[in-house]
Formats: structure tokens, C-alpha cells, sequence
């Protein structure tokens, strides 16, 4: 098995996949515990809906690099739902999953009206379940270089702005009340979500993108209590199943990569959660 | 807590130049029995990302033999006005993809298996062109029609 490894690690896309497929749940880890936190869990699966039908728009209209239409799309869609505040017309889950189903349904529609070849299903099933789309890095290697500048830019600003970022997961109003713009926080959050779930529906496809957003950090929850301490071990448990999952989808038939990275993300959970009843945390 | 992420950062980016680096190694080392890609020994993840890679980048894998399991499939091409026979490898349900294969020495319709057939090849990998198309196939000596 090693050796069928170490074969495999000689094609630079499984390196390319690999590498994305960490940086991914390195940088959606890193933001999963505030989303959890302030009760936006499912944030992931609607703005990634809204990913599905930006790819069906920018593929219908013939955009080549779908990326570079998606990413703008779905951060627009993030600060609408991020910073539509307490007095907005249509309040928090509902809003959310009017533009969930809504993307969902016209994306499928307009892939069914503009087919981009004669295997609809195949195309809808790699961007919905993410298939084996992140083995195919290979041809697109602007891809990569561009997931790597993205997560050192997520990095980044979550390290430079981790104490606001703490200020406003716990308590918004007492954050203002301190003097800390919690607008433009919120509004730097909703960016950063977006170009992670952008990013993500490249390895676990649009509806599991949710998952790798809020399994690592509600894992973390397990065993751990402060901030840090659960930021930290998301990231590592993110990490570390992702890896997992990869390996095990390349081994072994029949085993699509995301999917099989979100079976390893429950097992987390389920491990976590059984040592934290046996250590009564 | 700045340091441990900056410690992870600094890790990753690494992982990111050992990713970046000896773009064509798989293609330049022959594996075992001379055969550079056996596809009969991947699993089907691999398979679909293998062949999805020689289609895309047939440039690195020029001159170099490919062994592949599938069902042999015809596949009339209007561009070119010609059937390219076909192999399609196993892959996840949703994603296979046809390789072109040609017969070596000027093998006659008759000589290539029924449609549908299982099929063993393994042949050199080249690049042709036709009515303006670039056009990936494989030189094999013999199909093996499995059973």
C-alpha cells in the first residue's frame, strides 16, 4: 500500500490535490469556530449553493476561468447575509435558505438549458459532490497557485485580526460598545467565508461544503473550551481528516474525495465526542 | 497562538513547493516491465484523474506506455468524419473518459473487437493531427478481448 502511495505521489496532480485539499480545510477551520459560534453553521451550505449557480452562469455565458466569476458572486451573496444586520426585511435562517434553494434550483436549471457537454449528470454530480474534480488540478495549475495565495491572505487576516475576530464571535453589541467597528469585521468575515466556500467546492463539492466548515470545530467543542484552544485543534483536526480522507479516496475504489473526507470528519466527531464522555469534559 | 499558526502557515507553504516541484517525474520513470502508467493498477479515482491528465497535458506523456483495461468503444468523431476507436477505462460512475487506440501495421476494421467488448491493450502513447484537430491515441501491437 505504501508503494502504491509512493506511485501515486509521483503524479504532480495528486501533489496539487494533496496540497489544496490542506490548505482548504486549513483555512476553513480557521474560520469554522466563529461561523459555529455566532450560529451561522449553515452559512457554508448557502453561499456554496449560490457557488453551484455562479459556475452554471459563468459556464452558460462561456466565462473560462469560472473561478474568477464565482469568487465575486459568492462574496456579494456573503455580505448580504452576513450584514443584513437585525433590522432586515427577510431575518437570518430564512434568508438563508431562500438563496440556498433558490441558487440550488436555477443553477440546475440553467445547466439543464446550457449543457456544457453530452454528460449532464456527470457535470452536475462533480459540482454538487465534488467528485474527483481536485484530482484534476493538473490542467489547472493557476488553480493551486491561486488556493495557495488565498489561504496565506485568510491566514493572514485571521492572525492580524484574531482579537477582533474573538471580540465580535462572543458579543457584538459590547464589542461595538469598545469601540471596535464590528460592521467592517463582519463584512471582512462575510469576504473571507466566501473565498473559502469558493474554494472548497473544488474539493468536497457544493453541498459538503458546509461540512468542513462546522465538523472540525464542533470536534474541537469535544475536548476543548477556550477559543484558541478549539481554533487550534479545529485546524489540526481539519487538517488531518482531510489528508485522511484523500488517501483513503485514492486507495481504495468507488471512494469519491469528498464525501469520503466528510465520513472521516464524523469519525473525528464521534472519536472526540466518545473521549470527551469518558473524560466527562 | 500566533506562533502556532504561523508555525502551520510555514508547514503548509512548504508542502506547497514540494507540490510545486519535478512537474513531469511520473512520466520520465518507467515503471515495472517497462510499462511508464499501468492503469490496470489504479484505483478508479486515480484512473479518472490519470486519464483526465494524459488528455490535457499529452505532451507529457509522449513516447511513453500506457497499459489500460475497458470496454472497447467506436466513437464516430464528425470533425474528422472517422470512427476513433476507443477505449474506456473504469472510472467513478459519472466521469469516464475515451482513450483513441490504433492497431499497428495496418490493421483493417475487422481486426478491432465487437462493441462493448472488455478489452486489455498496451501500447505507446503519441500525438496525431487531423483536419486541425490534436488528436492523443495509443500505438498497440494486439487487443486482448477479456471474457
Amino acid at each position: 500500500m505504501i508503494d502504491r502511495l509512493i506511485m501515486y505521489f509521483e503524479f504532480p496532480f495528486v501533489r496539487y490535490a494533496m496540497l489544496v485539499g490542506i490548505l482548504i480545510a486549513f483555512c476553513s477551520s480557521l474560520l469554522g469556530v466563529t461561523l459555529v459560534l455566532k450560529r451561522f453553521s449553515f452559512i457554508g451550505n448557502g453561499l456554496s449553493n449560490v457557488a453551484f449557480c455562479a459556475t452554471a452562469v459563468g459556464a452558460a455565458i462561456g466565462f473560462n476561468n469560472n473561478i474568477l466569476f464565482v469568487l465575486p458572486i459568492t462574496i456579494v451573496s456573503a455580505v448580504l447575509l452576513l450584514c443584513s444586520g437585525k433590522n432586515a426585511k427577510i431575518k437570518g435562517d430564512a434568508s438563508l435558505a431562500m438563496i440556498s434553494v433558490g441558487s440550488l434550483a436555477i443553477g440546475y436549471l440553467l445547466m439543464n438549458v446550457f449543457p456544457q457537454s453530452s454528460n449532464l449528470a456527470g457535470d452536475v454530480c462533480t459540482t454538487l459532490f465534488g467528485s474527483t474534480a481536485i484530482l484534476t488540478l493538473g490542467q489547472r495549475t493557476w488553480m493551486v497557485w491561486l488556493c495557495v495565495g488565498l489561504s496565506v491572505l485568510v491566514a493572514v487576516l485571521f492572525l492580524l485580526f484574531y482579537h477582533k475576530i474573538f471580540a465580535i464571535t462572543f458579543d457584538e453589541d459590547f464589542a461595538v460598545a469598545t469601540g471596535i467597528k464590528a460592521k467592517a469585521y463582519n463584512l471582512l468575515l462575510a469576504v473571507v467565508v466566501a473565498v473559502i466556500i469558493a474554494l472548497a467546492m473544488n474539493l468536497v463539492g457544493a453541498l459538503l461544503v458546509s461540512a468542513l466548515v462546522v465538523f472540525p470545530a464542533l470536534t474541537a467543542m469535544r475536548l476543548f473550551k477556550s477559543f484558541k484552544s478549539v481554533t487550534i485543534c479545529s485546524v489540526i483536526v481539519s487538517v488531518v481528516c482531510a489528508a485522511f480522507g484523500i488517501l483513503v479516496s485514492i486507495l481504495f475504489d468507488n471512494l469519491p474525495v469528498g464525501s469520503t473526507i466528510v465520513a472521516v470528519n464524523i469519525a473525528g466527531f464521534g472519536i472526540f465526542s466518545l473521549i470527551g464522555v469518558i473524560l466527562r469534559r | 497562538m500566533k506562533k502556532t499558526l504561523l508555525v502551520i502557515l510555514l508547514l503548509f507553504l512548504t508542502l506547497a513547493l514540494f507540490a510545486g516541484c519535478s512537474e513531469n517525474d511520473r512520466a520520465e520513470n518507467p515503471g515495472q516491465g517497462g510499462i511508464d502508467v499501468d492503469l490496470t493498477a489504479f484505483s478508479a479515482s486515480m484512473i479518472y484523474a490519470t486519464v483526465i491528465d494524459i488528455l490535457s497535458n499529452p505532451e507529457d506523456y509522449t513516447g511513453k506506455t500506457i497499459k489500460a483495461a475497458g470496454i472497447y468503444e467506436p466513437i464516430y468523431f464528425e470533425g474528422i468524419g472517422r470512427f476513433r476507436h476507443s477505449i474506456i477505462v473504469e472510472a467513478p460512475g459519472c466521469c469516464p473518459h475515451p482513450i483513441e487506440f490504433k492497431l499497428s501495421g495496418g490493421a483493417q476494421l475487422g481486426d478491432y473487437p465487437s462493441a462493448g467488448a472488455s478489452i486489455k491493450i498496451e501500447g505507446v502513447f503519441g500525438i496525431g493531427e487531423e483536419a486541425g484537430f490534436i488528436l492523443p491515441y495509443l500505438t498497440v501491437d494486439d487487443v486482448l478481448v477479456i471474457e
